[in-house]
């Protein structure tokens, strides 16, 4: 199987060449499809990650509150 | 000695939560529709944005629309800080923000004519469709947003406004706002 792919690529090295962002395309669409792809790949991440930061500092100083409570007198 | 008992203390209301969930996912909707355009507009003829033959956007008189959007945005800034001292006195700002909104939407109204008119349709080109997508969905998204400011403020003038509610919408608020400028620059220049 592995002889047969082997020797498709070399007979047809257009079929490999035709991904857009491997050589073929104009400059400017290669580097739209790098830029969108990077975009779309850490946008995500960085949405969901600012979350997550976010509801955790907020947890983190909910905490805070309930042990500052807890340790101050009743009479105060 | 007893242990005093753990109490859950909110930390974010959960239609703030809730809306923050919506949000995420319409932010990848736009990412995608921009990426998409990004893309296309690339492979474009000769480099040559928009095609031969289709109108130049609107890009001075959008700057107006864009200008009222952004305020309406820093107003609900100044109704999120009153609302701290009092629940009634969000309606100013709420009021704003609507009459700023639907200054946004109608002048948008008024540009779409004005390019149908000069021949930018759906069908005419890619540049058609994609302006017509991207910029309509985010139409449809400030209409929602009004509708929802509208709600908030029949409830503030029925005493019945809750503050998780103006937060949530609120929240929406903004991501309508933020949202803009991104098209804007992506699209129309």
């Amino acid at each position: 199987m592995k002889t047969w792919l082997l020797l498709l690529l070399l007979v047809a090295p257009s079929v490999a060449l035709a991904c857009p962002v491997c050589g073929t395309a104009p400059e400017r669409s290669r580097e739209a499809y790098q830029y969108m792809t990077a975009v779309m790949t850490f946008l995500p991440l960085t949405v969901l990650g600012g979350l997550f930061v976010a509801f955790l500092k907020r947890a983190r100083r909910a905490e805070l509150k309930d042990q500052l409570e807890l340790r101050r007198p009743p009479d105060a | 000695m007893a242990i005093p008992a753990r109490r859950n203390r909110e930390i974010a209301p959960s239609g703030v939560v809730g809306m923050l969930i919506f949000i995420v996912t319409e932010v990848m909707l736009f990412a995608g529709f921009l990426s998409a355009f990004t893309i296309t507009r690339s492979n474009a003829l000769m480099g040559m944005w928009p095609p031969p033959g289709q109108p130049r956007l609107p890009v001075e008189n959008t700057m107006v629309n864009t200008g009222a959007l952004l305020l309406s945005g820093l107003v609900l800034v100044i109704g999120h800080w009153r609302l701290k001292k009092n629940l009634t006195n969000v309606r100013g700002p709420l009021i704003a923000a609507l009459i700023l909104g639907s200054t946004f939407v109608a002048l948008q109204g008024v540009e779409w004519v004005a390019l149908l008119r000069q021949g930018l349709t759906m069908m005419s080109s890619p540049h058609g469709s994609f302006f017509y997508l991207i910029v309509g969905v985010h139409g449809l998204h400030a209409l929602a947003a009004i509708i929802a400011v509208g709600w908030a403020l029949s409830r503030s003038l029925r005493g019945k406004l809750k503050a998780s509610e103006f937060y949530t919408v609120e929240t929406f608020w903004y991501f309508v706002v933020l949202m803009w400028p991104i098209i804007y620059t992506r699209v129309y220049f």
